[in-house]
Parts: C-alpha cells; sequence; structure tokens
C-alpha cells in the first residue's frame, strides 16, 4: 500500500513532464506446483520492474509477490529501488547499490534471483570522473538481511543470515598512451552474524551454549591493474583483508577436573588477516588466442568440518568478497553437475584456454584447469601453497577438454569432450571421482527461414573410489549417466522440447544401481517480441546451478512449471 | 489520462479495502496502476543514459557512441551458446551496412567473474565491431529481460525502435529486415 503510493508519487510528477520521458516495464511471473524428494513443492514468484528515465535521470523499482519463491522467503512489497543522475561528468546513484572494484575480488556487490543470492547495500554511490582519463568511486550503505546457502545446499530456505555496513572507495588511474590502468581501492566494513558461544550463566550457575551477535569489524586494502600491448593483455590483482571480532574464534570445549567442570578455551583469535590474488595474461596472435588465469584465495581457510557452518561467517570470506573464478561455467548439462563451487577462502588454480577459428566455419577450443585448497584443512599451522595439489587432501579438482564447433548457414553443431576428477576430501578419507563426458551431438538446424530442429545429446561415465589417508583406493562403483533433448520451433514463435535423462547413479536411486529415468516436455510460445511463456510439465533431474562459482544443489522436481516474461 | 489513473487508483483502494485477500490485492492494484501509467507516457523508449567501459578501461557515454547512427545493440556474454552462434551474423551485418550510417553494438554482461574472457573471445570470433562492458549489468537491467542474446535497435535520435529476446537461426535475418525498415525513411530523407 505504502510502496504503491511511493510509486504514484514518483511517476505522476514525472508524468507532467512526459515529454522526453521514457520507460520500460516488465513482469516475471514464475509459478511451480508438484514435488521435489517427495515433498509438496509449490510456488509462484512474480517480479514487477519499472523503470523510467528523463534526460540524466533514471528511476528503477522491482515490487516483488512471492507465495513462496522458488527459493528464499516469502515476501511482498518493493524489493528493489534506484535513482540515478547521470552527468558528463559524475553519476549519483541511491538505492539499491551494484559495484565492482577491479574484479571483484575485494568487492563484488550484485543480485542473482536463480539462486537467491543478494549482497547488494542499500545506500549511495557515486563516480566521478578526475582530470579527464581518470576516475575516483565511492559507496556506502548497508545490507541488513544478507542470507547465505552452504555450497552443497538443496534447501529452500537458507543456512543463514547476516547484516553489514560498508564503505568503500576506488581511484582509477589510466594512463595517457591508453595502454595501462591502475586502481586501487580501499573498504571498511562492519558484519554481524550469529555465532555459537559457550558461556557461564549465572542464573542456572552453569555452562550454557548460546546463539550471540557476533560483530565484526574489517579493512581491505588493494589495486587491480592492467598492461595491453598489441597482441597481449595482463591483468594483476591483489588485496589484503584485516578483520577484527568481539566474539574471539575459539574453540570452546568443557572439561571434567578434579575440582569440576571448567569451559576451555582453546587459542582464541580475536583477529584474521586474509588475502587474494588474481593473475590473467592474454595472448592473441593473428591464428589463436591463449588466456592463462591464475588465483590464490586465501580469505578463509578453515578446517573441514567448519566450512558448511553458518554459524561461523566470521571465520570465511566477507560476504562481498568473490572474484574470477578460474573455472568455467558449462551450459553442458552433465559436466555443469559436476562442477566445482568455488571456495573464495582457500582456493589457488589455474586454467589454460586456447581457442582457434580454423575457417568460417570450424572452430576449436581447448580447456585445462587445476584447482586444489591452497592449505592442508587438516593442518592450517603449515604455509599455503603457491601451485594446486592433487594430494587427495586437499580437495583438488580437475578438468580438461576439448571443444569442436561447426556452424554453418543452415546446420550448427558442437562436439565435446572432458575428462574431470574430482576429490571430496573429508576427516580420514576422501571420496575420488572421474566423469568422463562425451557430447556428440548439439546440433542446431534450419531447414527453412520459419523451422529449427535441435538436439543435444550428452553421455558421462563416472567412476567412484574412495581413499583413506595413507592408504589405497578402493573401488566403489561406476554408472552412466545420459541427457538428450530434441526440440523444434516454429516462425521464432513457437517451441516444444522433450528431455530426457537417464542415470544408474545410485545416489539419486535411494542407493539402488538400477536405472532411473526423468522425463518432461516444455512448450514455448512468445506472440510477439516482448511476451514469452513457457510450460513444462513432467521429472526433472535436477542438478547444480552456479553463478561464478556460487552454487547451489537444485532437487529433482516433478511436476508442472510456467514462466511468464512480459516487458512493455 | 492521469486523473483517470487517480480515480482508478482511488477507486482499487476501496475496492480492496473490503477484500480479505491480502497479498493478492497488492499485485491487483500495482499492475493495473502502472499499466495505466505506462500508457499515459506513450509508447517511445528512449536509450537511457549510462557510461559503459571498452576493453582498455575507457569509459563511454552510450549515448553519444550512438548519436546520429542507427544501432544495433546485442547484449552477450562468454558463457552463452546462441550468442556466439549470433556474433557472426553481426560481423556480417555490422560490415554491410557500415557506409549506410548502421553500427554494431555488443555489449557484454559477463560480471566480474567472467569479464576477463570477454577479449579472448572477441578476438577469437576476429568482431570488427565495437564491443563495451555492462558489468554490473546498468543498461541490461533496464530492459527487465533476463534472457540472453537480447538486442535492440536504437534509431538515429535514439529511439528505441525494436528489441528482440534470444537468437535461433534466422533470427538474424528478421534483424537485418528491421534494419533495412529503418533505413528506407532515411534514404527517401
Amino acid at each position: 500500500m505504502i510502496a504503491s503510493r511511493i510509486l504514484l508519487l514518483i511517476i505522476l510528477p514525472l508524468s507532467v513532464f512526459a515529454e522526453g520521458v521514457s520507460w520500460n516495464l516488465g513482469i516475471v511471473s514464475n509459478i511451480g506446483q508438484g514435488e521435489q524428494v517427495g515433498q509438496d513443492y509449490d510456488y509462484l514468484e512474480n517480479f514487477l520492474n519499472g523503470s523510467i528515465s528523463s534526460g540524466p535521470w533514471y528511476v528503477d523499482l522491482r515490487f516483488e509477490y512471492s507465495h513462496p519463491p522458488e527459493y528464499g522467503y516469502q515476501f511482498t512489497g518493493v524489493e528493489r529501488g534506484l535513482l540515478r543522475y547521470t552527468s558528463d561528468t559524475w553519476v549519483l546513484e541511491a538505492g539499491d547499490i551494484s559495484a565492482v572494484f577491479g574484479r571483484g575480488l575485494a568487492l563484488d556487490l550484485y543480485e542473482d534471483q536463480a539462486i537467491d543470492f543478494d549482497n547488494q547495500i542499500r545506500g549511495l554511490f557515486f563516480s566521478t570522473t578526475l582530470f579527464e582519463d581518470h576516475e575516483l568511486d565511492f559507496l556506502v550503505g548497508s545490507n541488513s538481511g544478507y542470507r547465505f546457502y552452504s555450497p552443497s545446499s538443496d534447501l529452500r530456505e537458507p543456512d543463514g543470515e547476516a547484516a553489514y555496513d560498508l564503505s568503500g572507495l576506488e581511484a582509477t588511474f589510466n594512463g595517457a598512451s591508453g595502454n595501462w590502468f591502475v586502481a586501487p581501492y580501499l573498504i571498511g566494513s562492519q558484519v554481524k552474524s550469529k555465532y555459537s558461544w559457550t558461556g557461564i550463566d549465572s542464573t542456572i550457575g552453569g555452562f550454557a551454549i548460546d546463539t550471540v551477535t557476533q560483530t565484526m569489524h574489517a579493512i581491505q586494502g588493494g589495486w587491480g591493474q592492467s598492461l595491453y600491448g598489441d597482441s597481449w593483455d595482463l591483468y594483476l590483482e591483489y588485496n589484503h583483508t584485516w578483520k577484527t571480532f568481539d566474539y574471539p574464534l575459539v574453540e570452546q570445549s568443557i572439561i571434567q577436573t578434579d575440582h569440576g567442570l571448567i569451559l576451555e578455551n582453546s587459542d582464541p583469535e580475536y583477529k584474521a588477516q586474509g588475502q587474494a590474488l588474481n593473475l590473467q595474461v592474454n595472448w592473441f596472435p593473428e591464428w589463436f588466442t591463449i588466456m592463462f588465469e591464475y588465483k590464490r584465495y586465501l580469505n578463509g581457510p578453515e578446517v573441514t568440518s567448519d566450512k558448511r557452518n553458518p554459524l561461523l561467517l566470521a571465520s570465511k570470506p566477507l560476504p562481498w568478497q568473490l572474484g574470477p573464478t578460474g573455472i568455467r561455467q558449462h551450459d553442458i548439462s552433465l559436466l555443469g553437475n559436476v562442477t566445482h563451487p568455488v571456495d573464495y577462502g582457500d582456493e589457488l588454480g589455474w586454467n589454460l584456454e586456447l581457442r582457434r577459428t580454423m575457417n568460417e566455419w570450424w572452430s576449436l577450443s581447448l580447456n585445462a584447469a587445476q584447482i586444489s585448497q591452497a592449505r592442508d584443512s587438516r593442518d592450517l599451522d603449515r604455509p599455503a601453497g603457491f601451485w594446486p595439489t592433487q594430494d587427495i587432501t586437499s580437495n583438488p579438482w580437475q578438468e580438461y577438454f576439448v571443444e569442436l564447433e561447426y556452424a554453418g548457414d543452415a546446420l550448427s553443431n558442437r562436439m565435446f569432450i572432458a575428462y574431470t576428477h574430482s576429490v571430496l576430501s573429508g576427516l580420514v578419507g576422501a571420496e575420488l571421482i572421474e566423469h568422463l563426458t562425451l557430447v556428440p551431438a548439439y546440433i542446431s538446424w534450419h531447414p527453412n527461414d520459419d523451422m529449427v530442429l535441435s538436439s543435444v545429446v550428452e553421455f558421462q561415465h563416472s567412476n567412484v573410489s574412495s581413499q583413506i589417508y595413507g592408504g589405497d583406493p578402493v573401488h566403489g562403483h561406476d554408472y552412466l549417466s545420459s541427457h538428450v533433448i530434441g526440440s523444434v520451433d516454429l516462425k521464432h514463435k513457437y517451441s516444444a522440447s522433450i528431455i530426457w535423462d537417464k542415470s544408474d547413479d545410485p545416489n539419486l536411486n535411494n542407493g539402488s544401481t538400477g536405472n532411473q529415468d526423468w522425463i518432461s516436455g516444455e512448450l514455448s510460445i512468445k506472440p510477439f517480441d516482448g511476451l514469452w511463456v513457457r510450460t513444462s510439465y513432467g521429472k526433472e533431474k535436477g542438478g547444480v546451478r552456479c553463478t561464478g562459482g556460487v552454487c547451489r544443489v537444485l532437487n529433482p522436481f516433478e511436476g508442472f512449471r510456467m514462466s511468464v516474461e512480459w516487458r512493455l | 489520462m492521469i486523473p483517470k489513473v487517480i480515480n482508478y487508483y482511488l477507486f482499487l483502494d476501496k475496492l480492496m479495502e473490503l477484500s480479505q485477500i491480502k497479498n493478492l490485492q497488492y499485485m491487483m492494484k500495482i499492475i493495473p496502476l502502472l499499466l495505466m501509467v505506462s500508457l499515459s507516457f506513450g509508447q517511445d523508449k528512449q536509450l537511457p543514459q549510462v557510461k559503459l567501459k571498452d576493453l582498455k578501461n575507457k569509459t563511454h557515454s552510450l549515448d553519444k557512441i550512438v548519436d546520429g547512427k542507427l544501432t544495433l545493440i546485442n547484449f552477450w556474454a562468454t558463457y552463452c551458446v546462441p550468442c556466439r552462434k549470433e556474433m557472426k551474423h553481426l560481423n556480417r551485418i555490422d560490415n554491410t551496412y557500415a557506409d549506410q550510417n548502421v553500427q554494431v553494438i555488443g555489449i557484454s554482461i559477463d560480471d566480474s567473474r567472467t569479464v576477463g574472457r570477454v577479449k579472448s573471445m572477441v578476438k577469437s570470433q576476429k568482431l570488427a565491431y565495437t564491443i563495451l562492458l555492462d558489468t554490473e549489468q546498468k543498461l541490461y537491467k533496464n530492459f527487465n529481460t533476463s534472457a540472453m542474446p537480447f538486442s535492440i535497435i536504437v534509431d538515429t535520435a535514439g529511439k528505441i525502435i525494436w528489441e528482440h529476446t534470444g537468437y535461433i537461426s534466422g533470427d538474424e535475418l528478421k534483424m537485418e529486415a528491421e534494419i533495412k525498415k529503418a533505413l528506407k525513411p532515411q534514404t527517401k530523407g
């Protein structure tokens, strides 16, 4: 009610000056009715986005009515708002601020509704040009309801919540020749999150475990820089983080002694430091391009048992510390499911990619990536390494693939072969999985202007074994998965698809090694540009959905879904 | 139109007070209200003023790049496969119509985690048209879409005359037809 009145108050004065006013409206509705792992799973989410611009002014508002949403909490009201003024030399924003310093190693504020991730702040952003070539960016604001999920979470609602205030300053100095830039930055913040604390409770005369609010103050400083050559470029970014806590990070235990029970706090830490480094080199001579990326993220090394503890946010990377993933996000469904959620707290790795366009029709990509923890999570006192190890105690992950793409006038196809090796390190041993993925067809063929026929065929063979640290690997089981899509598009308006997944992975079939099928159908209609209606019905296999290394697990779903996107 | 909007709003206000379906009343009020207000503005959509960086970190005002040219703007990302398929057609369109005051601008919406792959992609695809970065999606969000690729055509006065979501083979012909249609009055003039 109040929100609609606010909107009216903003829009009506603007309408008086309707000449030169430009508007955009969009409605996105997602409806689902069905079951997930045997439980009813219904959702209804509606987002009404409205933006108006007039000369240098821009207003953006989003209303949400979700009952409940697919992920996160039920909400009705103004979910996002932004007012921006753009002049020739400066920009001022007030509202929900998305911003990136460098490539986000120190500060990356963004929202991704699909995985219920939103670390944006509500506040002010100011950017100005200095001496024509240089820039200064300043932001300040807070987020009172930051929600987070652990990487393997398949829950509908978040594991934990936090609140924070932050302010940051970034200066960008561009070389007069246009061949380099340097961008130093500084960020100060305060984060409040839930923490499990054991203390003496005088009312009961004993120890009590409480969930308290832990306050952390952090300073981050660093810089990003680029060099540009004729056929190469280089990007380097480094930052350092200093944190202090009111409640110390500590392992607490209650011990029986001759004098009774005592509370022992082992090595309480009232402060912590972190650092992150990212390097990328591109080389593009005439006949191919090479990209090499190196990362070393040490924003919060933890022992394995703490990594998924939502009551230990202070020991993890700050909610806005993200950065390049160092691995590719796959559109190949089966490969996407075996991808690696990036641990911005403790990870190092490299990625090498070569692309070659062979002629007008054919192109080739080769990619290799290796990643592991930088520290041994069983012994955090040992110094961090510089290159990823394949030691099974360090959650190593590696992937190599070759992709061949044909893009003809009427027919296009991609062929893909990949080897992925991932290890999930535990306290006494590890689970090792090898995946061999083959995609013989990712075909699109349009026999005439009004029809497009498409097909995707993916196969994946997986081999699971386990190994106790210091012991020999013990073979567990093999399984085969396949993913097939057939679709037809007519007149660029109507589309129908059948999606068929098949797997004998016992983890997906209550421990049984028998085959299981997931079949669903999808219909999509675009009656005119601006309106897009998609419906699907059937069983969906689920999998992993990632945005920039932030991943969540989607449970299998059986039922009906509908999505409407309408732009006015 | 505006008094009608106010009347309609007040009418709904009264009507919904009588209703007990609280969540529904909210949407029932907001959607028609916005539709009517938007209709009162007419149908013109202008490219909003926004500043974007190029591949060498230089900041540009988009309206200054677009100014006076019929411009096809294509939003894409390195991880979007249909976008890659579309690129060679955009390259051809840019090349074919360059002498008719037409330009293509590719705007990557790769975020900070994948933006480092943009240049490699541009070089490997040998793209000759202008590439800008919308890392924080400040322009893309304006169009209220989540699909990629997303293309718009902006006329010489900065008015958005065509929008298109997605890419399947043959969409480039529709794009070209729209450009030719937009060029006709210019040629006559």
